[in-house]
């Protein structure tokens, strides 16, 4: 069946707008933001496109392309997407117009240059989320770090070349791992089915034994845990979101992490279910310290970006809580979440580049009463801060909810930790807010503060009636994960079945359908 | 055996290259007083034409000269490599050597007469033929190397060149003295044939002590670690666009004869010598890369890094599977496309007689973007990032150590990779993440040298992209072995 190849165009469209953007003039910097800003709208809706014809009843691959590219080596350029990938897949489109528009005034120096990173940067990502090839994904998800360092590198804060160096290395020492467990899993399943092929759906067919699993469950987890990040290896996380510039802090939030939690569903768990099994323990417990030390650290931050940072670090350890409860209520609760996050605390990050814009600090100390000088961003910010802390309603409550169901389905021990992380999140968020938006305005520069402009409220508006929406008819958002999740625990619980001594004995088994 | 089968089809890159020496030679001497500007394109044109002559003898194995000279897809792949090198550093030396050098003519002839003595190391079937190639190219290197006669930089650089230089080759010569008298021919192919009828039960000390001298030579001329000693100064004092050449297509060669004498003529001992070079691989690699950390000096960074470089292409050698002798050659050949780039892009910001400081770099990405962008790639690539040809040929070669089961060399690989890759990216970091400070404004950038770069920078992304033609190219090339 001829099809368009929709997943490829909406992939490269950016780089339509690189070459424009090349042929323009240098110091026209209102045409190149807005040629940049109707790439990424047009690229949007042309994504709608994928939404639109996705089909919910199929766990199988859709749109898919595949194209010999390195044919000795068995790599194909091979893409398609499944209820997993979807809904990230339209995030990045979605959140990419509105990241150009957040920083048409905060980005005053080499637009033009700033414009093109963003514009590669969503290849990058959107790339990753759809390639099923395991070489392509790897392309993929290192060439998002090249856009990503030059972000925060050149229009990031002040202390922005330590933590652009610190996040590219960072990411770069997991990463290369993977590639070795990569090519270790490629030889070791080519040697033994007589196949050499990255493809990642072959790959899932062949399960090795437990001790070659255990290694490449490691490499490929420690390079998604960073990316994640989890705790203990979270540190470069607070750094690259502080010193980058808005645009810098929502991509990464938004989409960034999620590439870390996508992968370990999609890959580490995918390819590797009895080290997965083995490893729950050490996972969850790393969750789980992740969510009430990320919130706590938070709750203590005098800096609001380096607040919601942290609380980054709590919310991905609900993620990854929920996805490690290996049932569909936690997995797809883990997924949805992964949206609200990067919805919710790339707004809470839109929301504090405005402030910083107008007061140049970030400091909670430095505010007080602003919602006196400044209601309609007051009105926005109440509401990005409950869908942070999960208020019923908006989208936060459904995906905390789901994981929190699907942890007291997996233990009931982990749901009682995990629920501390409402009231902790609650805690921090709402004294935060309390802080900069209520009481008497102690400071003079804080009575003059503008409010919100016709294009900060338009650039608002989409992002929370998306929160209403996501939270008020979640179904819809979660039928398209339904068959494809269920799909994932077959394929899991089948392939655990197959016990460890049986996996030994036959050396390889052929599993899933 | 001595039938003397003189070919000349496989040596006629040799000849056009010989000509085109002589004539670059004569053209400079005939025009020095009007400053003639063109010199460096008669030297490509005369690269060009033998790489149609190298292209026309591609095909079959032919012999020649009594046996003592091999064309086959190896030696004709190599030469490919060997010319564009050449090729690029003609362009870029152009606006580099301007004003600096009286007598071009003669440095591209030396540049040529060193191609020349590639080539012959690349077809050579016998070690007479190989020291021969490899003498008439170290001497052209240490004579560029200190073709800044009134610094006295490149002079100590030349002399320290030529003094250990040819310490080494004495080393491999004896080496092949004492080949030659445990086999009684210089023949690889005779080596070959011989090996089981002398060396059956055992090794003669005259064949373990000649192989060994004469490994110690080639991995002189690659600069293994503990023989690397002479790189940074040497690579530091020569002239910016030599250095570029030394680093590419010199080390190109060496590892060329690498593969010659110990996987044909000597080829019953490799698994010995795989073993010796794993540890050395390894030394070398995290040796070079943990010297150009501290670097702030640019060129000497690049001096330090590209003995890491080697390290990872003797990965490949240790590995001594298809893939990973493949991948050394197409290392080899993104190693030239980025190297020379980034080495000229060193030339472009150097400071007469100070060279080219990491902190000269402040800024000036975005005050110069063209150069800007090529240091981006080049740097990427170097770092092996994709999509760039760096990452593809590192890729290429840890595959083939993990399909030969060194999955532990690989790691250390990977790792040493990724530590490189702060040093590349701190030049971007000086060049993008410092504000402008004004200082130093680069050197004039040459259409010629602008050509050099952007032809670099095509080649390194066009590697990355679309790898697979050279990789199946490489992969042919030896299927001799396999």
């Amino acid at each position: 069946m001829e099809q368009i190849p929709i997943l490829s165009i909406v992939t490269f469209f950016p780089l339509i707008g690189v070459i424009i953007l090349l042929m323009i003039d240098r110091e026209n910097y209102g045409v190149q933001k807005g040629i940049a800003f109707i790439v990424t709208l047009i690229n949007f809706f042309i994504s709608l496109y994928v939404l639109y014809h996705f089909k919910e009843d199929t766990a199988s691959m859709q749109f898919v392309e595949s194209y010999p590219w390195i044919e000795k080596l068995g790599i194909y350029y091979f893409v398609g997407i499944d209820g997993i990938s979807v809904l990230l897949f339209m995030l990045t489109t979605f959140l990419c117009p509105i990241c150009i528009l957040c920083s048409w005034t905060y980005i005053e120096k080499h637009v033009r240059e700033f414009l093109i990173a963003m514009l590669f940067l969503e290849v990058g990502m959107l790339g990753a989320f759809i390639a099923l090839d395991l070489f392509l994904f790897y392309i993929f998800w290192e060439l998002m770090l090249i856009p990503m360092y030059f972000i925060i590198g050149v229009w990031g804060g002040k202390r922005r070349i330590y933590a652009a160096i610190k996040f590219v290395l960072y990411t770069l020492f997991g990463s290369v791992l993977m590639l070795i467990a990569i090519l270790v899993l490629y030889f070791y399943v080519g040697s033994k089915t007589g196949v050499y092929t990255f493809n990642l759906l072959k790959l899932y067919e062949t399960l090795a034994p437990y001790e070659v699993q255990v290694w490449l469950f490691a490499a490929f987890a420690l390079s998604f845990a960073i990316k994640v990040p989890m705790f203990p290896l979270h540190t470069w996380l607070p750094d690259a979101h502080v010193e980058a510039p808005t645009a810098g802090s929502v991509i990464l939030a938004g989409v960034l992490l999620k590439m870390g939690t996508y992968g370990f569903i999609r890959f580490a768990m995918g390819l590797f279910p009895h080290a997965t099994q083995a490893a729950t323990p050490l996972f969850v417990t790393l969750s789980i310290i992740g969510i009430i030390y990320g919130a706590l650290v938070a709750m203590m931050q005098p800096d609001v970006k380096k607040l919601v940072a942290y609380s980054s670090v709590s919310h991905l350890g609900a993620v990854m809580l929920g996805l490690f409860s290996l049932n569909s209520q936690g997995i797809e609760g883990g997924i949805y979440q992964m949206l609200n996050h990067g919805l919710s605390t790339g707004a809470l990050f839109i929301m504090i580049g405005m402030l910083y814009e107008r007061r140049h600090t970030r400091l909670i100390e430095d505010f007080g009463g602003l919602t006196k000088a400044v209601p309609i961003f007051a009105v926005f910010f109440m509401i990005v801060t409950l869908s942070s802390i999960g208020l019923p309603g908006l989208n936060g409550f459904i995906g905390e909810f789901l994981i929190f169901m699907g942890a007291f389905k997996a233990n009931k021990l982990w749901a009682v930790f995990a629920a501390s992380s409402v009231i902790l999140s609650a805690a921090y968020m709402l004294w935060m807010f309390q802080r900069v938006m209520f009481g008497p305005i102690t400071k003079e520069e804080n009575k003059n503060i503008k409010d919100l402009n016709l294009r900060e409220i338009s650039l608002m508006v989409p992002v929370i009636l998306l929160f209403f929406v996501m939270g008020i008819f979640p179904n819809y958002f979660l039928n398209k994960m339904h068959t494809s999740v269920n799909s994932f625990i077959d394929r899991y619980n089948k392939s655990i079945a197959i016990t460890t001594s049986q996996l030994e004995k036959q050396g390889i088994i052929k599993g899933g359908e | 055996m001595t039938e003397l089968n003189i070919n000349f089809w496989t040596i006629a890159p040799q000849i056009v290259l010989t000509i085109f020496g002589f004539l670059l030679m004569l053209i400079g001497s005939a025009t020095r007083s009007k400053n003639f500007g063109n010199l460096h394109l008669i030297a490509v044109f005369g690269f060009l034409l033998a790489l149609v002559a190298n292209i026309y003898t591609m095909g079959n194995r032919q012999l020649g000269f009594s046996n003592m000279v091999m064309v086959d897809d190896l030696s004709t792949y190599f030469n490919i490599i060997f010319f564009i090198s050449g090729i690029i550093v003609s362009f870029v030396s152009e606006g580099y050597i301007d004003g600096k050098i009286k007598h071009k003519g003669e440095y591209y002839a030396l540049i040529t007469f060193s191609v020349l003595g590639m080539t012959f190391i690349s077809s050579s079937l016998d070690f007479i033929m190989l020291f021969l190639g490899l003498e008439i190219m170290s001497f052209s290197v240490y004579v560029l190397a200190g073709m800044f006669k009134k610094d006295i930089r490149s002079a100590e650089s030349a002399l320290k060149y030529f003094l250990l230089g040819s310490f080494s080759t004495a080393i491999f010569l004896l080496g092949i003295a004492l080949l030659y008298g445990a086999f009684g021919t210089t023949n690889f192919a005779y080596m070959l044939q011989t090996y089981t009828k002398y060396f059956e039960t055992e090794k003669s000390i005259n064949l373990i002590a000649g192989s060994s001298l004469v490994l110690t030579g080639i991995i002189f001329k690659i600069a293994v670690v503990p023989f690397h000693m002479w790189t940074p100064d040497v690579y530091d004092g020569a002239p910016t666009s030599v250095t570029a050449f030394m680093a590419t297509a010199v080390k190109a060669s060496a590892f060329l004869m690498l593969i010659r004498v110990y996987l044909i003529g000597l080829r019953p001992l490799v698994f010995d010598v795989a073993g010796v070079i794993a540890i050395l691989a390894i030394i070398t690699m995290t040796v070079g890369n943990l010297s150009a950390l501290p670097q702030k000096n640019i060129k000497r960074m690049l001096a330090y890094s590209s003995i890491a470089h080697a390290g990872y292409m003797l990965v490949g050698f240790v590995a001594l599977n298809q893939i990973s002798l493949s991948a050394i050659m197409f290392y080899l050949f993104s190693y030239v496309f980025m190297n020379v780039g980034a080495f000229t892009i060193c030339s472009l910001f150097e400071k007469e007689g100070v060279g080219c400081e990491l902190s000269d770099l402040s800024g000036k990405g975005f005050k110069h973007p063209f150069l800007g962008l090529m240091t981006v790639i080049f740097m990427f690539s170097m770092a092996g990032v994709p999509p760039t040809a760096g990452f593809i040929g590192k890729f290429y070669i840890f595959t083939g150590a993990i399909q030969s089961g060194y999955v532990s060399l690989a790691i250390i690989g990977v790792l040493n990779s990724a530590i490189s890759a702060y040093y590349y990216l701190r030049v971007l970091v000086y060049m993008f993440f410092k504000d402008y400070e004004g200082g130093v404004s680069p050197n004039v950038l040459y259409p010629s040298t602008a050509i050099g770069l952007v032809l670099s920078a095509v080649g390194v992304l066009a590697l990355g992209v679309i790898p697979g033609f050279l990789f199946n190219a490489a992969t042919q090339a030896f299927t001799f072995l396999f």
